[in-house]
């Protein structure tokens, strides 16, 4: 039987941080009651048999900001719907704020076992930029309590690249957290369109300065125990994270809740990112989609490699894909960029903060179809 | 309206520095002779183009026969002919003043005399026309008549008989035209040369493209009768055919049964295209076998060469049938097919000068509807090569761009065209427009002052420094004061280098360009210093580097590209993310791959405007200079 992964995408925030494009509105308790009872009739649509579930993945949004009723109703939702075991990973993400003793204690005992902490720096001037609700304070107790609580994997996100902010911030945000992670996530801050930072007009710095920031990071964590096993992602041995593996590894994914996009391992669908008509959707038995698109092989291929190639372990390809692929990156001169490896391929690890400058460059010397 | 026979003629056209209100005058004329009823009057007649009359400028001569009535009641024929302006086109001026005796030269009263208005009183002065001065927009309170004055006396213009007049108001024209009757001579016949008196010579001085009747060429009869069904013959080109119409401009086209010795007007005779029908040949009848053509006939040759291309590529077809239309009406203009590696498929034009190229490439956007790429624009060099035997003679060779450069080793001497510039500036920008032209290789010939204010400098310049960007340059150190014209002044000797462009190490042809040694140094540090800026940061350092005559002189770097990676691809990200890379694709497809490097088409823009102030690509240069 195929192994389940789900995503669930928890549409609320309390406030907006600067650089965010989620898709996320106020939380209040009337909409969360909304939302479970919709989530839960979600899972009844898209979980009709019951299959033995790989990980889990709350995301948002702030999913911690959810009540233990809520957290009780959705689980209970889930083991109706598939067999969770105690290997299944199951990940919440989590603002530091909310992050308390009871709180760990209680998400543990439903069978949370990887908690993701939105720590981003620990410079209070640049949480205030980011317009972060939590302090540092906050934020290093919060890895110190789950790492108590017996969370099996840890993780803390970073952001880098920030104006203004100096490597040395990044670094020793890293040394503060590494004893208590197991996961660490470092994000070049990106100016998405439509964001507050957006319009506010924030440049990013230098480009050779970010391409330094990432050097040294990479470095550091590795020092600390974290290795890169993909372009933005960190962690100690055996701790990846299987929930996102499983996306670079072009494999399937349900995906649950307003905005969350999943893939069947041949269609891509994306739910309605707004929170009333998705419930709407829902409530009425249609499913609450607003795209969906089948991959043709060529997109296909070009989506495995777009994937698998942030990894360390690469892409997983066929012989004939192989030595495709070899021939492209001969004529794109890029030969000396790639590793072979038995069943696939994967950049040599200085190659890949070049990734989307190799795969446009693999993409103009393919022959067309 | 019959034809001559004893009424008295009066062939004249109207000459001035741009803007000083020919057309204006050309309009008060045909509207006081009734030849055009004032409700139908636009203004610019004569302008008969939609792009003349918007830019102001008068490209195509016309020619317009009126009927004055004197007020001592006699009746005259004039035929006033309109001459374009420009010195680009300053050929077809003089052929068109050669079917003239007289010249109304007119003078801004509130600019005073400017080079055109020099260059058009010499070249009228040479056809041997009578001059009428006329001081224009004597309406405005600025007009400064008796500066005006002074100025065309220091110039030797005859002012006995000036007239002040206004083009707008129409103020003096009456006694303009009562003047001009009296002082320009009837048709004069030429030196008959022990020919049969009355053999038929005509000039040709303009023609036109008809879609019916074929090229219509306009002519002055100088001796002789141009009737319909006449067998004739184009002395210079040798042609013969037969005479299908003939006709008058009343201004609009009217067919008459003869054109009379004095007269003007048009003839049709079969002819397909305008290359048999050279401005200023001669017609004769076809039997006359010792007829000649009249003085001052030669074939016109482009000066500037320029490469066109469609802006947006795959245009090409469409791109060929519009200059093949425009080169209907416009004989001076040739095109070639040519393949640029970088800019696809377009044409090699020659052109009269600058202003004939961006009037093409001006018209062909608009025909079009896409924006035409004007690409190294260069002078025709000439290039002596070595022969096999020594102390053989060697060959002469056309060069129009660098990649026509013969191997270095096989080049004795290279000759490029030079000009003979004259500039009217405001004295106290003497000094500024004098470092212009040293900068652009000007050896001064003469300098005077026109009166204390204005000063007349003659120079000796390079073509070539004169095509990229030096009328702009003038007309910013002087806040457009100074005006500037040029005729030929035939090929002299220069040490020219071929300045190659080498990005990583290989040769990319289409950069390469023809300078002059002293400013192979100035143009390779630009031209590097620009091309790195357009060539992107890709996975490896790139090295711009200049080589003059295979010498390296500039080098630039474009460091490598250190980090190029999206931060976050998760499940969501996949379809933006997908559609981003496509989007960065098909960017790419649009680069030329030199060897490795991906080189973008604005750097093939950017080596054809290799000055360092103009940052206007030569596409969409704006034009200062019109008529
Ligand atoms: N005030 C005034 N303006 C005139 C007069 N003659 C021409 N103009 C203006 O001067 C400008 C140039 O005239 P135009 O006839 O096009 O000059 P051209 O370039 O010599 O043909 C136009 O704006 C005319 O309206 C005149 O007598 N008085
Ligand atoms: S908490 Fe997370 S989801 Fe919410 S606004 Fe901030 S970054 Fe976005
Ligand atoms: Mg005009």
């Amino acid at each position: 039987m195929q192994p389940l992964h789900v995503y669930v995408h928890v549409p609320f925030c309390v406030d907006p941080c600067g650089y965010c494009d989620f898709y996320r509105g106020p939380h209040r308790m009337d909409r969360e009651k909304t939302f479970v009872r919709a989530l839960t009739g979600e899972i009844k649509m898209r979980l009709s048999e019951r299959k033995r579930l790989d990980t889990l993945y709350f995301g948002g949004g702030t999913p911690s900001l959810l009540s233990d009723e809520s957290w009780m109703e959705i689980f209970s939702a889930f083991r109706q719907h598939a067999e969770i075991f105690t290997e299944s990973e199951i990940t919440i993400e989590a603002n530091p704020a909310s992050i308390t003793v009871a709180a760990a204690k209680f998400w543990r005992g439903i069978g949370v076992n990887r908690v993701s902490v939105g720590v981003q720096s620990l410079n209070g001037d640049i949480l205030l930029y980011l317009n972060r609700i939590h302090t540092s304070e906050n934020a290093l107790d919060a890895v110190r309590i789950l790492n108590e609580t017996g969370m099996d994997n840890v993780n803390a996100d970073l952001i880098y690249s920030i104006p203004g902010q100096r490597t040395m911030d990044v670094i020793d945000a890293i040394d503060r957290l590494s004893p208590w992670i197991d996961h660490l996530s470092a994000y070049a801050l990106t100016i998405v369109p439509g964001t507050p930072f957006a319009r506010r007009g924030v440049t990013l710095p230098d480009s050779d300065v970010v391409a330094d920031q990432y050097e040294r990071i990479v470095d550091r964590a590795a020092a600390a125990g974290l290795e890169r096993y993909e372009v933005s992602n960190f962690s100690r041995h055996g701790a990846e994270s299987r929930h996102n593996l499983n996306t670079w590894r072009y494999g399937a994914c349900v995906a649950l809740g307003p905005s969350a996009a999943g893939f069947d391992g041949s269609r891509r669908y994306k739910n309605i990112a707004d929170f009333l008509k998705y419930a709407k959707a829902i409530q009425s038995g249609e499913l609450p989609e607003s795209e969906s698109e089948e991959a043709d092989p060529s997109t296909a291929f070009w989506d495995r490699l777009m994937l698998g190639l942030r990894t360390r372990e690469g892409v997983r390809l066929s012989p004939d894909e192989r030595a495709g692929l070899a021939a492209i990156a001969d004529s794109a001169g890029l030969g000396d960029h790639l590793e072979w490896t038995e069943n696939g391929a994967r950049l040599k690890p200085d190659k890949i903060v070049l990734l989307d400058e190799i795969l446009t460059r693999l993409r103009v010397a393919a022959p067309c179809r | 309206m019959g034809s001559g026979g004893d009424t008295p003629i009066r062939n004249f056209c109207i000459i001035a520095h741009v803007d000083h209100g020919k057309s204006t005058l050309a309009d008060r004329i045909l509207e006081k002779t009734g030849a055009v009823p004032k409700e139908k009057m636009r203004d610019q007649f004569m302008d008969q183009l939609d792009i003349e009359r918007e830019r102001g400028i008068t490209i195509k001569a016309a020619a317009a026969r009126l009927r004055y009535r004197a007020k001592d009641g006699s009746v005259f024929q004039l035929n006033l002919i309109d001459t374009p302006g420009h010195v680009d086109f300053s050929y077809e001026v003089s052929r068109s003043l050669a079917a003239c005796e007289g010249a109304v030269l007119v003078v801004d009263a509130t600019q005073g005399v400017e080079a055109q208005t020099v260059s058009n009183f010499l070249l009228a002065r040479e056809n041997g026309l009578t001059i009428l001065p006329v001081i224009n927009k004597c309406d405005l309170a600025q007009a400064e008549t008796s500066r005006c004055v002074k100025q065309l006396k220091e110039l030797g213009v005859d002012t006995s008989h000036l007239l002040n007049v206004s083009a707008k108001t129409g103020a003096g024209v009456d006694e303009l035209l009562e003047m001009l009757v009296r002082v320009f001579p009837p048709p004069r016949v030429p030196a008959s040369g022990g020919r049969a008196a009355g053999s038929l010579q005509a000039l040709l001085f303009d023609s036109n493209y008809d879609n019916f009747r074929g090229v219509l060429a306009y002519v002055r009869v100088f001796s002789g009768r141009l009737r319909a069904h006449d067998r004739v013959r184009l002395v210079a080109a040798g042609i013969e055919s037969v005479v299908t119409e003939v006709g008058v401009f009343a201004p609009a086209q009217q067919k008459v049964e003869a054109l009379e010795a004095g007269e003007v007007g048009y003839v049709a005779a079969g002819w397909k295209t305008l290359s048999e029908v050279d401005v200023g040949d001669t017609l004769a009848q076809a039997g006359d076998l010792t007829a000649r053509t009249l003085p001052g006939y030669r074939r016109i040759m482009p000066m500037v060469y320029a490469s066109l291309f469609a802006s947006e590529g795959e245009n090409y077809d469409q791109m060929k049938v519009a200059l093949e239309k425009l080169q209907l009406n416009d004989s001076a203009l040739t095109i070639e097919p040519e393949v640029s590696d970088a800019l696809g498929f377009g044409f090699k034009c020659g052109f009269l000068g600058l202003l004939h190229m961006e009037i093409v490439s001006e018209r062909l956007s608009r025909e079009l509807g896409i924006e035409t790429l004007v690409a190294s624009p260069s002078v025709v060099y000439r290039a002596r090569v070595r022969t096999a035997t020594p102390g053989g003679v060697g060959e002469w060779l056309e060069v129009r761009s660098a990649s026509e450069l013969p191997p270095r080793d096989k080049i004795e001497v290279i000759e490029e065209p030079r000009i003979r510039a004259m500039i009217f500036t405001p004295t106290e920008t003497v000094g500024p427009v004098m470092q212009l032209l040293d900068d652009r290789r000007g050896v001064m010939l003469e300098m005077n002052y026109l009166d204390p204010q204005k000063v007349i400098l003659k120079y000796d310049l390079a073509l070539s420094e004169v095509i990229t960007d030096f009328y702009d340059r003038l007309k910013s150190i002087t806040r457009g004061y100074a005006s500037f014209d040029y005729e030929p002044l035939g090929y002299a000797p220069a040490d020219m280098r071929k300045l190659e462009v080498l990005l990583n190490g290989k040769e990319v042809d289409a950069l390469s360009m023809i300078v002059h040694k002293d400013s192979d140094y100035r143009i390779a540090k630009s031209l590097s210093e620009r091309l790195a800026a357009v060539i992107p940061r890709q996975m490896f350092e790139v090295a711009v580097q200049v080589a003059s005559n295979g010498r390296i002189i500039a080098r630039e770097t474009v460091r490598a590209l250190r980090k190029n990676v999206t931060a976050k691809c998760y499940g969501g990200d996949i379809t933006r993310k997908r559609k981003l890379l496509e989007k960065q694709k098909e960017g790419k497809k649009r680069m030329k791959m030199i060897g490795t490097v991906e080189v973008p088409k604005e750097a093939f823009l950017v080596a054809m405007n290799v000055s360092e102030v103009s940052s206007n690509p030569a596409g969409s240069r704006s034009s200062g200079r019109k008529n």
